[in-house]
Protein backbone atom coordinates (compact mmCIF):
# COMPACT_ATOMS: atom_id res chain seq x y z
CA UNK A 1 0.00 0.00 0.00
CA UNK A 2 3.17 2.30 -0.87
CA UNK A 3 1.41 3.57 -3.48
CA UNK A 4 -1.38 5.36 -1.31
CA UNK A 5 0.69 6.46 1.55
CA UNK A 6 3.09 8.35 0.01
CA UNK A 7 0.89 9.38 -3.10
CA UNK A 8 -0.13 12.68 -1.70
CA UNK A 9 3.20 14.44 -2.41
CA UNK A 10 3.52 12.02 -6.11
CA UNK A 11 0.07 13.65 -6.65
CA UNK A 12 0.89 17.19 -6.02
CA UNK A 13 4.48 16.51 -8.42
CA UNK A 14 2.76 15.36 -10.94
CA UNK A 15 0.03 17.97 -10.79
CA UNK A 16 2.37 20.70 -11.04
CA UNK A 17 4.54 18.90 -14.11
CA UNK A 18 1.31 18.82 -15.19
CA UNK A 19 0.74 22.32 -15.05
CA UNK A 20 4.18 23.26 -16.62
CA UNK A 21 3.43 19.98 -18.71
CA UNK A 22 4.67 21.03 -22.28
CA UNK A 23 7.83 22.59 -20.96
CA UNK A 24 8.53 19.97 -18.54
CA UNK A 25 8.57 17.86 -21.24
CA UNK A 26 10.02 19.23 -24.11
CA UNK A 27 13.25 19.94 -21.65
CA UNK A 28 13.02 16.18 -21.60
CA UNK A 29 14.65 16.51 -26.01
CA UNK A 30 17.32 18.30 -25.91
CA UNK A 31 18.55 18.82 -29.51
CA UNK A 32 21.32 17.11 -31.18
CA UNK A 33 22.90 20.03 -32.69
CA UNK A 34 23.50 21.33 -29.74
CA UNK A 35 25.25 18.30 -27.92
CA UNK A 36 27.70 18.59 -30.87
CA UNK A 37 27.95 22.46 -30.66
CA UNK A 38 28.61 21.70 -26.61
CA UNK A 39 30.68 18.68 -27.12
CA UNK A 40 31.24 16.89 -23.87
CA UNK A 41 29.46 19.22 -21.61
CA UNK A 42 26.66 19.40 -24.24
CA UNK A 43 26.74 15.16 -23.31
CA UNK A 44 26.60 15.84 -19.84
CA UNK A 45 23.67 18.58 -20.08
CA UNK A 46 21.57 16.29 -22.21
CA UNK A 47 22.32 12.88 -19.86
CA UNK A 48 21.02 15.81 -17.06
CA UNK A 49 18.16 17.12 -18.87
CA UNK A 50 16.60 13.79 -20.22
CA UNK A 51 17.51 11.82 -16.78
CA UNK A 52 14.57 9.89 -15.78
CA UNK A 53 11.95 11.61 -13.94
CA UNK A 54 12.20 10.55 -10.10
CA UNK A 55 8.11 10.25 -9.95
CA UNK A 56 7.76 8.68 -13.44
CA UNK A 57 7.65 4.71 -13.27
CA UNK A 58 9.93 2.82 -13.58
CA UNK A 59 9.21 -0.39 -17.10
CA UNK A 60 9.36 -2.88 -14.73
CA UNK A 61 7.19 -1.62 -11.55
CA UNK A 62 4.04 -4.18 -12.20
CA UNK A 63 0.61 -2.41 -11.36
CA UNK A 64 -1.77 -3.30 -8.88
CA UNK A 65 -4.94 -1.53 -7.13
CA UNK A 66 -2.93 -1.24 -3.91
CA UNK A 67 -0.51 1.01 -5.74
CA UNK A 68 -3.26 3.02 -7.57
CA UNK A 69 -2.88 6.59 -6.23
CA UNK A 70 -5.43 8.28 -3.87
CA UNK A 71 -6.96 10.37 -6.65
CA UNK A 72 -7.86 7.59 -8.63
CA UNK A 73 -8.66 5.18 -5.92
CA UNK A 74 -11.54 8.08 -5.53
CA UNK A 75 -12.73 8.48 -9.25
CA UNK A 76 -12.97 4.37 -9.37
CA UNK A 77 -14.79 4.65 -5.99
CA UNK A 78 -17.78 7.29 -7.35
CA UNK A 79 -18.54 4.49 -9.33
CA UNK A 80 -19.53 2.27 -6.58
CA UNK A 81 -22.84 1.81 -4.74
CA UNK A 82 -22.51 2.27 -1.14
CA UNK A 83 -22.69 -0.87 -0.15
CA UNK A 84 -19.79 -1.69 -2.20
CA UNK A 85 -18.05 1.29 -1.59
CA UNK A 86 -18.07 -0.07 2.10
CA UNK A 87 -16.78 -3.74 1.22
CA UNK A 88 -14.15 -2.18 -0.54
CA UNK A 89 -13.75 0.21 2.62
CA UNK A 90 -13.04 -2.81 4.75
CA UNK A 91 -10.56 -4.48 2.81
CA UNK A 92 -7.48 -3.42 4.18
CA UNK A 93 -6.94 -0.40 6.73
CA UNK A 94 -5.46 2.20 4.08
CA UNK A 95 -8.73 2.04 1.82
CA UNK A 96 -10.47 2.23 5.09
CA UNK A 97 -8.63 5.34 5.75
CA UNK A 98 -9.05 6.86 2.48
CA UNK A 99 -12.77 5.80 1.87
CA UNK A 100 -14.35 6.29 5.19
CA UNK A 101 -17.63 4.89 4.94
CA UNK A 102 -21.00 5.95 6.50
CA UNK A 103 -22.94 3.02 7.57
CA UNK A 104 -25.73 5.19 8.80
CA UNK A 105 -26.48 6.77 5.32
CA UNK A 106 -27.31 2.77 4.41
CA UNK A 107 -31.19 2.49 4.20
CA UNK A 108 -32.65 -1.21 5.12
CA UNK A 109 -32.32 -2.78 1.77
CA UNK A 110 -28.59 -1.80 1.33
CA UNK A 111 -28.29 -2.19 5.02
CA UNK A 112 -28.97 -6.10 3.63
CA UNK A 113 -27.81 -6.07 0.68
CA UNK A 114 -24.24 -5.41 2.34
CA UNK A 115 -24.74 -7.36 5.47
CA UNK A 116 -25.29 -10.66 3.54
CA UNK A 117 -22.04 -9.77 1.08
CA UNK A 118 -20.32 -9.73 5.09
CA UNK A 119 -21.78 -12.38 6.27
CA UNK A 120 -20.20 -14.83 3.14
CA UNK A 121 -16.93 -14.05 4.91
CA UNK A 122 -17.45 -13.90 8.93
CA UNK A 123 -17.41 -17.23 10.09
CA UNK A 124 -19.53 -17.54 13.50
CA UNK A 125 -21.82 -15.63 12.25
CA UNK A 126 -25.52 -15.24 10.75
CA UNK A 127 -27.81 -12.77 9.19
CA UNK A 128 -31.00 -12.36 10.65
CA UNK A 129 -33.58 -10.81 8.57
CA UNK A 130 -35.90 -9.45 11.56
CA UNK A 131 -32.97 -7.08 13.54
CA UNK A 132 -30.91 -6.74 10.25
CA UNK A 133 -27.58 -7.59 12.20
CA UNK A 134 -25.02 -10.41 11.73
CA UNK A 135 -25.73 -12.72 15.48
CA UNK A 136 -23.24 -15.31 16.41
CA UNK A 137 -24.31 -18.84 16.60
CA UNK A 138 -22.36 -22.23 17.98
CA UNK A 139 -22.04 -25.53 16.50
CA UNK A 140 -24.56 -27.11 19.49
CA UNK A 141 -27.51 -25.78 18.08
CA UNK A 142 -29.77 -28.16 16.76
CA UNK A 143 -33.16 -28.65 16.13
CA UNK A 144 -33.67 -29.64 20.08
CA UNK A 145 -32.36 -26.79 21.32
CA UNK A 146 -32.59 -23.59 19.67
CA UNK A 147 -32.48 -21.17 22.21
CA UNK A 148 -31.48 -18.63 20.19
CA UNK A 149 -32.88 -15.02 20.32
CA UNK A 150 -34.85 -15.82 16.82
CA UNK A 151 -38.17 -17.47 19.32
CA UNK A 152 -38.45 -13.69 19.82
CA UNK A 153 -38.69 -12.81 16.39
CA UNK A 154 -42.63 -13.40 15.12
CA UNK A 155 -42.33 -11.73 11.98
CA UNK A 156 -39.26 -13.64 9.98
CA UNK A 157 -39.18 -16.96 11.82
CA UNK A 158 -41.10 -18.74 8.81
CA UNK A 159 -41.49 -21.86 11.57
CA UNK A 160 -41.89 -25.09 9.95
CA UNK A 161 -44.07 -27.87 12.07
CA UNK A 162 -45.03 -30.92 12.77
CA UNK A 163 -47.99 -32.18 15.08
CA UNK A 164 -45.79 -30.98 17.88
CA UNK A 165 -42.42 -32.83 17.95
CA UNK A 166 -40.20 -31.18 14.85
CA UNK A 167 -39.97 -27.23 13.89
CA UNK A 168 -37.70 -26.00 12.01
CA UNK A 169 -37.18 -22.01 12.14
CA UNK A 170 -35.41 -20.27 9.41
CA UNK A 171 -32.59 -19.67 11.06
CA UNK A 172 -31.76 -22.92 11.55
CA UNK A 173 -32.29 -23.97 7.64
CA UNK A 174 -30.22 -20.80 7.14
CA UNK A 175 -27.48 -22.06 8.88
CA UNK A 176 -27.49 -25.32 7.42
CA UNK A 177 -27.76 -23.69 3.78
CA UNK A 178 -24.57 -21.31 4.57
CA UNK A 179 -22.79 -24.25 5.11
CA UNK A 180 -23.69 -25.91 2.13
CA UNK A 181 -22.77 -22.67 0.51
CA UNK A 182 -19.84 -20.80 2.06
CA UNK A 183 -18.21 -23.70 3.98
CA UNK A 184 -18.05 -25.60 7.56
CA UNK A 185 -16.90 -22.32 9.70
CA UNK A 186 -20.38 -20.69 8.33
CA UNK A 187 -23.11 -23.17 9.76
CA UNK A 188 -24.13 -25.99 11.58
CA UNK A 189 -23.97 -29.39 10.20
CA UNK A 190 -27.28 -30.79 8.70
CA UNK A 191 -27.76 -33.92 10.97
CA UNK A 192 -28.12 -31.11 13.25
CA UNK A 193 -31.50 -30.78 12.18
CA UNK A 194 -32.16 -34.27 11.71
CA UNK A 195 -34.07 -36.12 14.27
CA UNK A 196 -35.68 -39.54 14.93
CA UNK A 197 -38.53 -39.70 17.81
CA UNK A 198 -40.21 -42.69 18.76
CA UNK A 199 -43.22 -42.59 20.97
CA UNK A 200 -44.97 -45.38 23.20
CA UNK A 201 -48.44 -44.67 23.25
CA UNK A 202 -49.19 -46.94 26.23
CA UNK A 203 -52.69 -47.02 26.55
CA UNK A 204 -53.37 -47.80 23.52
CA UNK A 205 -50.59 -49.88 22.66
CA UNK A 206 -49.59 -47.89 19.58
CA UNK A 207 -45.99 -47.23 18.89
CA UNK A 208 -45.59 -44.33 16.30
CA UNK A 209 -41.91 -43.54 15.07
CA UNK A 210 -41.52 -40.29 12.98
CA UNK A 211 -38.10 -39.80 11.27
CA UNK A 212 -37.09 -36.57 9.98
CA UNK A 213 -33.91 -36.88 7.35
CA UNK A 214 -32.46 -33.12 5.42
CA UNK A 215 -30.73 -32.94 2.84
CA UNK A 216 -29.08 -30.73 -0.11
CA UNK A 217 -30.41 -31.55 -3.31
CA UNK A 218 -29.06 -28.09 -5.97
CA UNK A 219 -28.51 -25.98 -3.59
CA UNK A 220 -32.39 -26.59 -2.28
CA UNK A 221 -32.78 -28.27 0.98
CA UNK A 222 -34.71 -31.42 1.23
CA UNK A 223 -36.76 -32.73 4.12
CA UNK A 224 -38.22 -35.85 4.38
CA UNK A 225 -39.68 -37.56 7.07
CA UNK A 226 -41.02 -41.05 7.91
CA UNK A 227 -44.12 -41.37 9.68
CA UNK A 228 -45.31 -45.29 11.03
CA UNK A 229 -47.80 -46.32 13.07
CA UNK A 230 -48.70 -49.74 13.91
CA UNK A 231 -50.69 -51.45 17.00
CA UNK A 232 -48.10 -53.57 18.79
CA UNK A 233 -50.56 -56.29 19.36
CA UNK A 234 -51.87 -56.20 15.53
CA UNK A 235 -55.89 -54.62 16.81
CA UNK A 236 -56.90 -53.28 13.91
CA UNK A 237 -59.68 -51.67 15.00
CA UNK A 238 -57.64 -49.43 17.75
CA UNK A 239 -55.17 -48.73 15.26
CA UNK A 240 -58.00 -47.49 12.69
CA UNK A 241 -59.38 -45.64 15.87
CA UNK A 242 -55.68 -43.67 16.66
CA UNK A 243 -55.25 -43.05 12.75
CA UNK A 244 -58.17 -41.48 12.54
CA UNK A 245 -57.66 -38.99 15.31
CA UNK A 246 -53.88 -38.54 14.81
CA UNK A 247 -53.49 -35.07 13.55
CA UNK A 248 -50.78 -34.81 11.85
CA UNK A 249 -50.00 -32.00 9.45
CA UNK A 250 -47.82 -33.38 6.98
CA UNK A 251 -47.90 -30.56 5.26
CA UNK A 252 -49.70 -27.26 5.64
CA UNK A 253 -52.63 -28.40 3.63
CA UNK A 254 -52.57 -32.30 3.93
CA UNK A 255 -53.47 -33.85 7.51
CA UNK A 256 -54.05 -37.47 8.64
CA UNK A 257 -57.14 -36.85 11.01
CA UNK A 258 -60.86 -37.43 9.64
CA UNK A 259 -62.22 -34.46 10.92
CA UNK A 260 -59.95 -32.44 9.55
CA UNK A 261 -61.48 -31.47 6.21
CA UNK A 262 -64.10 -29.47 7.63
CA UNK A 263 -62.31 -27.56 10.25
CA UNK A 264 -60.47 -25.02 7.92
CA UNK A 265 -60.54 -24.27 4.16
CA UNK A 266 -57.32 -25.05 3.21
CA UNK A 267 -56.66 -28.49 4.97
CA UNK A 268 -57.71 -32.16 3.32
CA UNK A 269 -56.98 -36.00 4.10
CA UNK A 270 -54.65 -37.90 3.00
CA UNK A 271 -56.62 -39.83 0.73
CA UNK A 272 -55.16 -43.16 1.38
CA UNK A 273 -56.31 -42.96 4.91
CA UNK A 274 -60.07 -43.15 3.88
CA UNK A 275 -61.94 -46.30 5.92
CA UNK A 276 -63.85 -48.70 4.56
CA UNK A 277 -67.57 -47.42 4.65
CA UNK A 278 -67.73 -47.94 8.25
CA UNK A 279 -66.13 -51.37 9.07
CA UNK A 280 -62.91 -51.08 10.62
CA UNK A 281 -59.95 -51.82 8.42
CA UNK A 282 -57.54 -49.76 6.17
CA UNK A 283 -57.43 -50.11 1.98
CA UNK A 284 -53.76 -51.56 1.49
CA UNK A 285 -51.62 -49.51 -0.79
CA UNK A 286 -47.73 -50.05 -1.75
CA UNK A 287 -46.19 -46.40 -1.96
CA UNK A 288 -48.89 -44.46 -3.90
CA UNK A 289 -47.72 -40.87 -4.07
CA UNK A 290 -50.14 -38.05 -3.64
CA UNK A 291 -48.98 -33.93 -4.13
CA UNK A 292 -49.56 -31.28 -2.47
CA UNK A 293 -51.39 -28.76 -4.77
CA UNK A 294 -49.98 -26.11 -2.99
CA UNK A 295 -47.06 -26.56 -1.66
CA UNK A 296 -43.85 -28.35 -2.22
CA UNK A 297 -44.30 -31.56 -0.39
CA UNK A 298 -45.15 -35.13 -1.93
CA UNK A 299 -46.23 -37.78 0.15
CA UNK A 300 -45.83 -41.75 -0.45
CA UNK A 301 -48.12 -43.77 1.62
CA UNK A 302 -48.13 -47.23 2.27
CA UNK A 303 -50.52 -49.20 4.39
CA UNK A 304 -49.29 -53.52 4.48
CA UNK A 305 -51.00 -56.13 6.61
CA UNK A 306 -48.04 -57.82 8.07
CA UNK A 307 -48.48 -61.57 7.91
CA UNK A 308 -45.87 -63.12 9.17
CA UNK A 309 -44.06 -62.42 12.45
CA UNK A 310 -45.74 -58.89 13.72
CA UNK A 311 -49.07 -59.43 12.14
CA UNK A 312 -51.47 -56.49 11.84
CA UNK A 313 -51.81 -52.94 9.55
CA UNK A 314 -48.52 -51.05 9.28
CA UNK A 315 -49.53 -47.48 8.07
CA UNK A 316 -46.47 -45.68 6.51
CA UNK A 317 -46.43 -42.06 5.76
CA UNK A 318 -43.35 -40.44 3.78
CA UNK A 319 -43.39 -37.23 3.07
CA UNK A 320 -40.92 -35.25 0.91
CA UNK A 321 -40.62 -31.25 1.31
CA UNK A 322 -38.45 -28.96 -0.73
CA UNK A 323 -37.47 -25.51 1.47
CA UNK A 324 -36.10 -24.33 -1.30
CA UNK A 325 -32.82 -22.39 -1.30
CA UNK A 326 -33.85 -20.79 2.30
CA UNK A 327 -31.92 -17.47 1.29
CA UNK A 328 -34.80 -15.31 2.57
CA UNK A 329 -37.58 -16.27 5.24
CA UNK A 330 -40.29 -15.07 3.15
CA UNK A 331 -38.50 -17.77 0.02
CA UNK A 332 -38.84 -20.77 2.63
CA UNK A 333 -42.54 -19.47 3.69
CA UNK A 334 -43.50 -19.55 0.22
CA UNK A 335 -41.79 -22.94 -0.68
CA UNK A 336 -44.08 -24.32 2.40
CA UNK A 337 -47.63 -22.84 1.55
CA UNK A 338 -47.88 -20.81 4.59
CA UNK A 339 -51.01 -19.04 4.78
CA UNK A 340 -52.51 -20.36 1.11
CA UNK A 341 -55.46 -21.86 0.62
CA UNK A 342 -56.62 -24.00 -2.84
CA UNK A 343 -57.41 -21.46 -5.22
CA UNK A 344 -54.45 -19.15 -4.59
CA UNK A 345 -51.61 -18.51 -6.15
CA UNK A 346 -48.61 -20.67 -5.77
CA UNK A 347 -45.51 -22.19 -7.32
CA UNK A 348 -46.66 -25.84 -7.52
CA UNK A 349 -50.08 -25.28 -8.70
CA UNK A 350 -51.17 -26.90 -11.29
CA UNK A 351 -55.35 -27.58 -12.89
CA UNK A 352 -55.54 -30.60 -10.92
CA UNK A 353 -53.65 -33.50 -8.77
CA UNK A 354 -53.15 -35.40 -12.03
CA UNK A 355 -50.92 -32.34 -13.37
CA UNK A 356 -48.30 -32.40 -10.61
CA UNK A 357 -45.31 -34.96 -11.18
CA UNK A 358 -43.91 -35.95 -7.65
CA UNK A 359 -40.60 -34.57 -8.95
CA UNK A 360 -39.61 -33.79 -5.16
CA UNK A 361 -39.41 -37.74 -4.30
CA UNK A 362 -37.64 -38.55 -7.58
CA UNK A 363 -35.02 -35.89 -6.83
CA UNK A 364 -34.89 -36.74 -2.97
CA UNK A 365 -34.09 -40.65 -4.48
CA UNK A 366 -32.07 -39.48 -6.84
CA UNK A 367 -29.37 -38.29 -4.78
CA UNK A 368 -29.68 -40.93 -2.64
CA UNK A 369 -25.99 -41.74 -1.28
CA UNK A 370 -24.84 -38.30 -1.60
CA UNK A 371 -22.11 -36.56 0.76
CA UNK A 372 -24.84 -36.57 3.51
CA UNK A 373 -25.52 -40.35 4.20
CA UNK A 374 -22.99 -40.55 7.08
CA UNK A 375 -23.37 -39.16 10.04
CA UNK A 376 -27.32 -40.50 10.29
CA UNK A 377 -26.96 -42.95 13.24
CA UNK A 378 -25.51 -39.82 15.50
CA UNK A 379 -29.05 -38.69 15.25
CA UNK A 380 -30.54 -38.26 18.63
CA UNK A 381 -33.52 -40.72 19.51
CA UNK A 382 -36.09 -40.00 21.85
CA UNK A 383 -37.93 -42.61 23.50
CA UNK A 384 -41.72 -41.61 25.00
CA UNK A 385 -43.59 -43.80 27.05
CA UNK A 386 -46.87 -43.24 28.51
CA UNK A 387 -47.72 -40.17 26.60
CA UNK A 388 -51.47 -38.38 27.76
CA UNK A 389 -50.39 -35.78 25.56
CA UNK A 390 -54.03 -34.03 24.11
CA UNK A 391 -52.29 -33.84 20.68
CA UNK A 392 -51.42 -37.12 20.41
CA UNK A 393 -55.01 -38.88 20.78
CA UNK A 394 -57.45 -35.81 20.66
CA UNK A 395 -60.12 -38.21 19.45
CA UNK A 396 -59.33 -41.66 20.09
CA UNK B 1 -1.35 24.32 -40.96
CA UNK B 2 -2.98 21.40 -43.42
CA UNK B 3 0.76 20.43 -43.90
CA UNK B 4 1.72 20.17 -40.01
CA UNK B 5 -1.87 17.67 -40.18
CA UNK B 6 0.23 15.77 -42.21
CA UNK B 7 2.96 15.29 -39.84
CA UNK B 8 3.87 12.14 -38.33
CA UNK B 9 3.64 12.23 -34.72
CA UNK B 10 6.08 9.81 -32.54
CA UNK B 11 5.70 8.90 -29.10
CA UNK B 12 8.80 7.57 -27.03
CA UNK B 13 7.67 5.20 -24.20
CA UNK B 14 9.47 4.76 -20.83
CA UNK B 15 11.36 1.66 -22.23
CA UNK B 16 12.76 3.66 -25.32
CA UNK B 17 10.76 2.62 -27.80
CA UNK B 18 9.19 4.86 -30.40
CA UNK B 19 6.04 4.33 -31.86
CA UNK B 20 4.50 6.00 -34.61
CA UNK B 21 1.23 6.92 -33.75
CA UNK B 22 0.25 6.27 -37.79
CA UNK B 23 1.68 3.22 -37.72
CA UNK B 24 0.83 1.37 -34.21
CA UNK B 25 -0.13 -2.15 -34.92
CA UNK B 26 -3.78 -1.90 -34.58
CA UNK B 27 -4.41 0.80 -37.23
CA UNK B 28 -2.51 -1.48 -39.84
CA UNK B 29 -4.87 -4.43 -39.50
CA UNK B 30 -6.88 -5.03 -42.69
CA UNK B 31 -7.33 -2.97 -45.74
CA UNK B 32 -7.87 0.14 -43.31
CA UNK B 33 -4.83 2.66 -42.96
CA UNK B 34 -5.62 5.82 -40.46
CA UNK B 35 -4.68 8.69 -43.28
CA UNK B 36 -2.10 10.62 -42.16
CA UNK B 37 -4.48 14.12 -41.66
CA UNK B 38 -5.99 11.62 -38.79
CA UNK B 39 -2.53 11.19 -36.82
CA UNK B 40 -3.36 14.42 -34.96
CA UNK B 41 -7.10 13.62 -34.28
CA UNK B 42 -5.73 10.52 -32.24
CA UNK B 43 -2.51 11.68 -30.79
CA UNK B 44 -5.40 14.86 -29.39
CA UNK B 45 -7.29 12.35 -27.77
CA UNK B 46 -5.18 12.78 -24.99
CA UNK B 47 -5.20 16.74 -23.58
CA UNK B 48 -1.67 16.26 -22.58
CA UNK B 49 -0.36 15.70 -26.27
CA UNK B 50 -2.52 18.45 -27.17
CA UNK B 51 -1.12 20.87 -25.46
CA UNK B 52 2.17 20.10 -26.30
CA UNK B 53 1.46 20.08 -29.38
CA UNK B 54 0.49 23.19 -29.87
CA UNK B 55 2.74 24.96 -27.33
CA UNK B 56 5.89 23.29 -29.76
CA UNK B 57 4.36 24.35 -32.86
CA UNK B 58 4.84 22.65 -35.89
CA UNK B 59 8.36 23.47 -36.41
CA UNK B 60 9.14 22.34 -32.72
CA UNK B 61 7.76 18.47 -33.18
CA UNK B 62 10.21 17.72 -36.03
CA UNK B 63 11.02 14.58 -36.53
CA UNK B 64 11.37 14.23 -32.57
CA UNK B 65 9.19 12.05 -30.72
CA UNK B 66 7.31 13.24 -27.58
CA UNK B 67 8.90 10.98 -24.73
CA UNK B 68 6.21 9.78 -22.45
CA UNK B 69 8.17 8.82 -19.57
CA UNK B 70 5.44 7.25 -17.85
CA UNK B 71 4.05 4.74 -20.05
CA UNK B 72 5.71 1.71 -21.29
CA UNK B 73 5.43 0.31 -24.52
CA UNK B 74 2.75 -2.30 -24.46
CA UNK B 75 0.47 0.46 -22.38
CA UNK B 76 1.18 2.99 -24.90
CA UNK B 77 0.25 0.86 -27.98
CA UNK B 78 -3.30 0.17 -25.88
CA UNK B 79 -3.77 3.56 -25.22
CA UNK B 80 -2.86 4.46 -29.27
CA UNK B 81 -5.17 1.69 -30.28
CA UNK B 82 -8.35 3.14 -27.89
CA UNK B 83 -7.40 6.33 -29.34
CA UNK B 84 -7.44 5.54 -32.71
CA UNK B 85 -11.06 3.66 -32.16
CA UNK B 86 -12.55 6.73 -30.20
CA UNK B 87 -10.82 9.75 -32.44
CA UNK B 88 -14.12 10.93 -34.09
CA UNK B 89 -15.44 11.12 -30.97
CA UNK B 90 -17.01 14.49 -29.46
CA UNK B 91 -14.40 16.41 -27.53
CA UNK B 92 -16.27 16.58 -23.45
CA UNK B 93 -16.17 20.37 -22.54
CA UNK B 94 -14.12 19.82 -19.03
CA UNK B 95 -16.11 19.79 -15.53
CA UNK B 96 -19.27 19.23 -17.17
CA UNK B 97 -19.36 15.52 -17.45
CA UNK B 98 -19.46 15.01 -13.42
CA UNK B 99 -23.30 14.51 -12.68
CA UNK B 100 -23.57 12.43 -16.22
CA UNK B 101 -21.13 9.94 -15.66
CA UNK B 102 -20.93 9.33 -12.25
CA UNK B 103 -23.04 6.35 -10.79
CA UNK B 104 -23.50 4.97 -14.10
CA UNK B 105 -21.12 1.94 -14.96
CA UNK B 106 -22.17 1.05 -18.44
CA UNK B 107 -19.26 0.38 -20.34
CA UNK B 108 -20.13 0.39 -24.15
CA UNK B 109 -19.29 -2.23 -26.19
CA UNK B 110 -16.21 -2.19 -27.69
CA UNK B 111 -14.68 -0.59 -24.41
CA UNK B 112 -15.59 -3.72 -23.01
CA UNK B 113 -13.83 -6.05 -25.10
CA UNK B 114 -10.81 -3.50 -25.62
CA UNK B 115 -10.44 -3.47 -21.44
CA UNK B 116 -10.50 -7.41 -21.65
CA UNK B 117 -7.45 -7.64 -20.32
CA UNK B 118 -5.44 -8.89 -17.47
CA UNK B 119 -4.75 -6.61 -14.12
CA UNK B 120 -1.92 -5.78 -14.49
CA UNK B 121 -2.25 -4.42 -18.02
CA UNK B 122 -5.50 -2.38 -16.60
CA UNK B 123 -4.49 -0.36 -13.95
CA UNK B 124 -1.89 0.50 -16.36
CA UNK B 125 -3.65 1.92 -18.50
CA UNK B 126 -5.53 3.73 -16.42
CA UNK B 127 -2.58 5.24 -15.30
CA UNK B 128 -1.57 6.33 -18.14
CA UNK B 129 -4.92 7.64 -18.87
CA UNK B 130 -4.35 9.43 -16.21
CA UNK B 131 -1.35 10.78 -17.13
CA UNK B 132 -1.69 11.45 -20.87
CA UNK B 133 -5.15 13.02 -19.63
CA UNK B 134 -7.67 10.93 -21.41
CA UNK B 135 -10.69 11.61 -19.39
CA UNK B 136 -12.84 9.43 -21.24
CA UNK B 137 -10.18 6.56 -21.50
CA UNK B 138 -9.62 7.03 -17.82
CA UNK B 139 -13.56 6.58 -17.45
CA UNK B 140 -13.74 3.69 -18.75
CA UNK B 141 -10.73 1.90 -16.93
CA UNK B 142 -12.41 3.82 -13.56
CA UNK B 143 -16.09 1.53 -14.71
CA UNK B 144 -14.29 -2.08 -15.33
CA UNK B 145 -12.90 -1.63 -11.70
CA UNK B 146 -16.25 -0.45 -10.40
CA UNK B 147 -17.57 -3.35 -12.12
CA UNK B 148 -14.92 -5.63 -10.67
CA UNK B 149 -16.42 -4.65 -7.12
CA UNK B 150 -19.61 -4.50 -7.28
CA UNK B 151 -21.57 -7.46 -5.77
CA UNK B 152 -18.05 -8.62 -3.88
CA UNK B 153 -17.53 -9.45 -0.39
CA UNK B 154 -14.76 -7.88 1.08
CA UNK B 155 -12.83 -11.02 1.72
CA UNK B 156 -14.48 -11.39 -2.70
CA UNK B 157 -12.46 -8.01 -3.61
CA UNK B 158 -9.25 -9.34 -1.56
CA UNK B 159 -9.00 -12.14 -4.04
CA UNK B 160 -9.84 -10.31 -6.81
CA UNK B 161 -7.22 -7.84 -6.56
CA UNK B 162 -4.39 -9.45 -4.40
CA UNK B 163 -5.00 -6.94 -1.32
CA UNK B 164 -3.61 -8.10 1.92
CA UNK B 165 -5.73 -8.01 5.02
CA UNK B 166 -4.06 -5.91 7.52
CA UNK B 167 -7.25 -5.75 10.19
CA UNK B 168 -7.01 -7.94 13.33
CA UNK B 169 -9.67 -9.78 13.48
CA UNK B 170 -10.61 -8.20 16.66
CA UNK B 171 -10.30 -4.52 14.33
CA UNK B 172 -12.98 -6.14 12.18
CA UNK B 173 -14.81 -7.05 14.43
CA UNK B 174 -14.82 -3.46 16.06
CA UNK B 175 -15.75 -2.21 13.07
CA UNK B 176 -18.75 -4.41 12.73
CA UNK B 177 -20.03 -3.62 15.97
CA UNK B 178 -19.31 0.11 15.95
CA UNK B 179 -21.68 0.16 13.30
CA UNK B 180 -24.38 -1.69 14.56
CA UNK B 181 -23.75 -4.38 11.76
CA UNK B 182 -23.56 -7.17 14.66
CA UNK B 183 -24.37 -8.17 17.70
CA UNK B 184 -22.53 -8.23 20.67
CA UNK B 185 -21.24 -11.84 21.81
Amino acid sequence: MVGIADTERAVRARSRRRAYGVSSQSRKTFPSWLVRLLGPLGRRAKEFVTSPDPTARSANQSSSFSELPVELVLLIADHLSKTSLICLALTCKPLHAILFPRPAALSLEERKTFLLLIEKGVPGVYYCHCCHKLRPWHLKLDIQNWLGHSLGHRNTMGLYYSAHSYYLIYPLARLVTNRHLYGPGHGIPIRNIEMDVRYLIRPLNIERCESWRARIVEDQLFLRTVYTVQHLAADTQTLRLFVDGWNTRVCEHLDTATNTTDRTANLERIPQLADLEGRPGFVPCDRAVTSCRICHTDIETAIVWRGYRRKGWLVRIVAYRSLGKCRDPDDMRAMIGRGLRYGEESGRRRSGRQGIQPFLRDRWIESEGGEEVADRRKCRTIVCEDIKDKWMFENA
Amino acid sequence: MSDAKLQKILLQSNDGVTIDVGKSPPLDIGFWRTPPSLYRAVAERSVLIRNMLEDLGDEGIGNQAIPIPNVNEAVLKKVIEWCDHHRNDPVQPADEEADTRKKTTDIEEWDQKFMQVDQEMLFEVILAANYLDIKPLLDVGCKTVANMIKGKSPEEIRKTFNITNDFTPEEEEHIRRENEWAEDR
